[in-house]
């Protein structure tokens, strides 16, 4: 028997969700290749994520790049779904990451439209919140709503979190954030303007129960590393930014596209030694890690690489991922 | 016709003087016969300088007095515009342009007076038609040959002034002086654009020579010989001036040797085959040498070109040289042997010479020197006409002069025995007397022009009428006074409330400017072409070098554009400038006093009114002269931003194999990156302006309304002006105005300026003559 985890990417049109989806396939199987792990996308899925891929590197051919090269915009909902399993073994838990179109959120979207945003994100035991760091950072976050959509965000979570008891993980991955990440200074930078900017999420997801039941990361990735942000041109009032490599010969070199998953792996595991037995979902959870011990010390030993520095942090919920066995 | 005798004392022209400083300072011949001519002449020279100090003295005070006429003028004016009827009709009548004019007439002939007594020679110059033989005269007077004073008899031969020097015991030398460009331009070429009617004259060498000579107008060109000559004459200058432009830039005096004379001097070569061109570009030529005569002196010649030239400015400059430079003419006029008359051209040149000098009669400083030829020479015996022109000198040549020689001019013992030795004699003998007249007809008509100034300042005086007292209007202005002082402080309180209210919005003109700064850079990026990357990266070496270089383009070309920031700056400032001003104008009444507005009424304020209240001219003008500026205000604020443009600080470093696309590319990515940045920097400080602004209006306001007794200064103004700022409660320039006491100043500073003693460069007992 198969056990499923939904996890939901949100965020705004353009934000990276796909990017952000599609580098961390392809750096699973570079960083878990070591362990006993293997992560193994169903057929429809591996072939459009080698084509986003392609995609994503194609930022690389020019010195410069703006909106509209790379990937395009993700023009219906679509369902990617990865096995883990033991090498070698047939896998027995799915995560099911559900990417749909940005727009689905947009002021204008149709109610049809905002309502299947809402029940994803209220079926889904992870949320990862795709953010575009560039949109957040420059220009006084001048762009940011419009790019964000940090209120439409903030009033989903409002709506669709009403009433949750199962714990449930949020993980805020700011994208194209290679500028921000250079140093110290600027990562913790950061980090502030993304708890400034979400800080009503944040603090409704710190309010009543919720506290208890959601874990809140905070998880920048660099889906292409080696682009950094260069500049904002205007033009019929729609910001471009532009993006440029630190050098001319730079190459594709995404950092740290494996966190969210890791996060997601030891919140899992987490959940499972907590011994959360009374909820239904946990329950396959339970049965899924009894299978063997081994693809549970796999998973642990993945899990234990969490970064909480440079830019990563536990905002709230550390528990909620304690591999501490009780 | 004088043959004999000195002129002067017999013909009841000027008496020489008995009495005074001149007389006493002069030496007196006739007391002392055995000083040697040249003694009397060197004492004649000496007696003349203290008297060339005393009239720069007095033209100083002159031009003194010119100025505070100017001064005058401006404030009649200014009242003229301001008064009712009656007083501006007074004002009007005042002639103050006249004498101005007066003045500077006066001023051109001291300048001549105090040339000629300034002088450490005496001159003697020769005029005459073309060929009669004045630099054969000159040659025979001289000692000199034709080496050094060409002669010739094709066509006119001198073709520059010359001055020839006798200094005993010298070996002959020469000093040629050139025209500058501009000299050249303005004296020689100038006139004949303004006589022959050709525009506007050429303000520089390369434009007269590069564009074509305007056309001659068709009413000048047909029929009419004279102005087609000029026109070919100045044709000439042009045509050839690449062969002697270059000693325009030449420095002067050149000495040089006196066989390179005639190549300075003459219009043709010595064989009068080919046209020589280099004296267009020469002003003058000074010749030393050592005359053959004893006793002599320290006297000059002046050889001049003949007239009848059709050089447009050879009268003139013959004018101005008589006038300035001569002492003594010398009249030359060859006879011809094949018979002759007076003829107009005789009398035209006579009248020519008169107009040098009007103050001096022309016959008693002139000679006329009948050049007698012998049956050898091309022009034959002339003897008889000689004696025929003698004769009807007054009765058909209508001149009169000291005396009428006749002699030689190829023989130089007679001319030194008929000629020289006669004006020489003439000059030890009567040049005191020929020189005090001279300066007292100047000096009269300065002490007249003095008397002039007097009668129209006394017009001045009354030009304003008596006012009632002024007492019993205080009470009214009182009244009036406090509400306007309530209004100005109400309209500057209200204007700095709603500068207040703006500080930090941007200011519109200001980001304006800005967009148009960013749109050029943007546009105008003068990154390099592929081809240039090579070429330079091959000129240094490396592509690294190279795009170094570039780095340090673009960013010196970003700050450039930049600049132009500080026109907005100024635009935006200038508001402010200009609404405190309307305040001052409206609800401060204080538009009548000067119709200037805006900035210039600020600064109208601070020349005209408020000299006396210097609290308030200090903050006008602080205000008047407020500025922003790129430099000041921007530069610094932006510095850091241009890093990425800068080699050291840049974080993009080319790749390790760079080629020309690379670096173009990364040069194109970082400007625009920059400019980005820029432009960021600059939208902080868009309201800037305004603070600024606010900021200039306040300390205004504080300086001028609120410091202590600031309420008692603007009283007092106020009251001085009651009468333009209340024109309908108050008599116009009232007792105790600004305005009359300006004009009460002005008149006293004329006064002063006038007093006879400042006139006077004559003293003591020299009237009545
Ligand atoms: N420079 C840079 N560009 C990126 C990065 N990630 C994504 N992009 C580009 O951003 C654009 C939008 O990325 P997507 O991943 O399609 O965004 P999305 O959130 O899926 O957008 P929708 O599908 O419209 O909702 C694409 O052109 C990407 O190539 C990044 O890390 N750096
Ligand atoms: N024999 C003789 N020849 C004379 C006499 N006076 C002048 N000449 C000659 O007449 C010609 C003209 O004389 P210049 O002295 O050049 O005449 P100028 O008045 O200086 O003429 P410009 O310089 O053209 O104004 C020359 O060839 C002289 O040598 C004279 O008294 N006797
Ligand atoms: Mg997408
Ligand atoms: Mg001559």
């Amino acid at each position: 028997m198969t056990a499923t985890v939904q996890i939901t990417m949100l965020g705004g049109s353009g934000v990276g969700k796909t990017s952000l989806l599609t580098s961390m396939y392809e750096q699973f199987n570079a960083t878990v290749g070591v362990t006993n792990l293997q992560l193994t996308p169903d057929l429809e899925s591996s072939a459009i994520l080698s084509d986003r891929l392609a995609e994503l590197k194609s930022l690389l051919e020019d010195f410069e790049a703006t909106a509209g090269q790379g990937i395009l915009k993700t023009a219906q909902k679509r369902l990617f779904q990865f096995d883990i399993g033991q090498s070698g073994r047939r896998p027995s838990l799915s995560l099911q990451f559900v990417d749909y179109l940005g727009e689905w959120i947009d002021a204008d979207a149709t109610p049809e439209e905002k309502l299947q945003v809402l029940n994803l994100l209220r079926e889904s035991r992870v949320v990862l919140v795709a953010i575009d760091a560039a949109a957040l950072m420059e220009e006084n976050r001048r762009w940011n709503e419009k790019i964000n959509r940090t209120q439409q965000v903030t009033d989903l979570f409002k709506r669709a979190y009403q009433g949750v008891y199962e714990p449930r993980m949020v993980l805020l991955a700011p994208v194209k954030c290679e500028k921000y990440l250079s140093h110290e200074q600027a990562a913790a930078e950061l980090q502030e303007t993304i708890k400034k900017e979400y800080r009503s999420l944040l603090n409704f997801l710190a309010s009543g129960v919720l506290k208890e039941k959601v874990a809140v990361v905070i998880t920048p990735v660099q889906t292409v590393g080696s682009v950094i942000f260069s500049r904002i041109e205007v033009r019929n009032r729609e910001p471009h930014f532009f993006f440029r490599k630190v050098r001319y010969d730079s190459v594709y070199s995404p950092k740290d596209s494996d966190q969210p998953l890791r996060y997601l792996l030891r919140f899992l595991l987490s959940m499972h030694y907590r011994r959360f037995g009374r909820w239904l979902l946990f329950d396959f959870l339970r049965e899924w890690f009894g299978v063997g011990h081994y693809l549970r010390e796999a998973i642990e030993e993945f899990a234990r690489g969490c970064k909480e520095s440079q830019g990563f942090e536990v905002v709230q919920g550390r528990e909620l991922l304690s591999l501490d066995h009780q | 016709m004088n043959t004999d005798g000195p002129p002067v004392a017999g013909q009841g022209g000027a008496k020489p003087p008995r009495e005074g400083a001149l007389a006493s300072r002069l030496p007196r011949p006739s007391d002392e016969p055995a000083v040697s001519r040249s003694d009397q002449i060197a004492r004649i020279i000496e007696s003349r300088q203290p008297l060339a100090r005393d009239i720069e003295q007095v033209q100083y005070h002159l031009l003194h007095l010119s100025e505070m006429l100017t001064a005058l003028e401006q404030q009649r004016d200014r009242m003229v515009q301001m008064g009712e009827e009656g007083m501006s009709a007074r004002l009007r009548d005042i002639d103050l342009a006249a004498l101005q004019y007066k003045l500077t007439t006066e001023l051109e002939n001291l300048d001549r007076l105090s040339h000629r007594f300034a002088r450490d020679t005496l001159h003697i110059g020769v005029i005459g038609r073309a060929r009669q033989g004045k630099s054969r005269l000159l040659q025979s007077l001289s000692g000199l040959t034709s080496t050094e004073i060409p002669d010739g008899d094709r066509q006119h031969c001198t073709g520059v002034r010359s001055t020839i020097s006798h200094n005993p015991g010298v070996a002959p030398y020469a000093e040629v002086w050139f025209y500058t460009m501009r000299g050249f331009l303005d004296e020689v070429i100038a006139p004949y654009y303004y006589q022959l009617r050709l525009g506007q004259p050429p303000d520089r060498l390369d434009e007269f020579a590069g564009k074509p000579l305007p056309a001659l107008a068709a009413n000048l060109s047909t029929g009419y010989a004279e102005p087609q000559a000029k026109y070919e004459h100045l044709r000439r200058y042009r045509n050839t001036l690449d062969q002697y432009y270059r000693l325009l830039s030449a420095p002067s005096p050149r000495r040089i040797s006196p066989q390179e004379i005639r190549n300075y001097v003459a219009q043709d070569t010595p064989d009068g085959q080919r046209t020589n061109v280099t004296h267009f570009a020469v002003r003058e030529v000074k010749v030393v040498c050592s005359f053959p005569q004893e006793d002599v002196g320290k006297i000059a010649m002046i050889d001049l070109p003949g007239l009848g030239d059709t050089g447009i400015g050879d009268q003139e400059r013959l004018i101005a040289t008589l006038g300035h430079e001569v002492d003594i003419i010398l009249l030359v006029r060859m006879p011809r042997a094949a018979g002759d008359q007076w003829s107009d051209v005789d009398v035209q040149l006579y009248d020519l010479a008169r107009a040098a000098l009007p103050d001096l009669p022309l016959d008693q400083w002139s000679f006329l020197v009948l050049n007698r030829t012998s049956a050898l020479s091309n022009n034959g015996d002339n003897l008889k006409n000689c004696r025929d022109l003698q004769d009807t000198l007054t009765s058909e040549g209508h001149m009169e002069v000291i005396d009428c020689l006749v002699a030689d001019c190829a023989n130089p013992q007679e001319v030194q025995h008929t000629v020289l030795d006669r004006v020489l004699s003439y000059l030890a003998s009567h040049m005191t007397a020929l020189d005090y007249r001279y300066a007292r007809s100047c000096q009269d008509r300065l002490l007249s022009l003095q008397q002039d100034t007097h009668a129209e300042l006394e017009k001045a005086r009354q030009a304003l009428g008596s006012v009632p007292s002024a007492a019993s209007e205080f009470p009214l202005f009182q009244r009036l006074f406090r509400g306007v002082w309530d209004d100005l402080t109400g309209g500057l309180e209200r204007l700095l409330k709603e500068l207040d209210g703006q500080r930090t919005r941007e200011n519109p003109v200001f980001e304006a400017h800005v967009e148009r700064a960013l749109e050029v850079c943007r546009t105008d990026t003068v990154l390099p072409s592929i081809e240039a990357i090579e070429i330079r990266r091959d000129r240094f070496g490396s592509y690294e070098m190279a795009y170094q270089e570039y780095l340090h383009e673009l960013r010196t070309h970003l700050t450039r554009h930049f600049l132009a920031l500080d026109e907005g700056l100024r635009l935006s400032t200038d508001e402010v400038k200009e609404q405190v001003a309307a305040v001052l104008v409206q609800q401060g009444r204080m538009g009548t006093l000067t119709p200037s507005r805006g900035v210039d009424f600020l600064r109208a304020m601070v020349d005209q009114m408020l000299q006396e209240y210097p609290l308030f001219c200090a903050s006008f003008e602080t205000l008047a002269t407020f500025e922003l500026s790129y430099r000041g205000f921007i530069q610094y604020r932006i510095r850091r931003t241009l890093d990425e443009l800068t080699p050291d600080l840049t974080s993009l470093a080319l790749s390790s194999h760079p080629s020309a696309y690379e670096v173009l590319e990364c040069l194109c990515s970082l400007y625009h990156e920059t400019l980005y940045k820029v432009r960021l920097a600059l939208t902080n400080w868009l309201s800037e302006p305004n603070e600024a602004a606010f900021a200039i209006a306040e300390e205004f306001t504080d300086q001028v309304l609120r410091a202590e007794g600031a309420r008692e200064g603007w009283e007092r103004f106020y009251y001085e002006v009651r009468g333009e700022i209340w024109a309908s409660e108050f008599q116009k320039f009232g007792e105790s105005s600004m305005v009359r006491r300006q004009w009460q100043e002005a008149i006293q500073r004329v006064d002063e300026a006038s007093r006879p003693d400042r006139f006077q460069f004559l003293r003591g007992g020299e009237e009545g003559v």
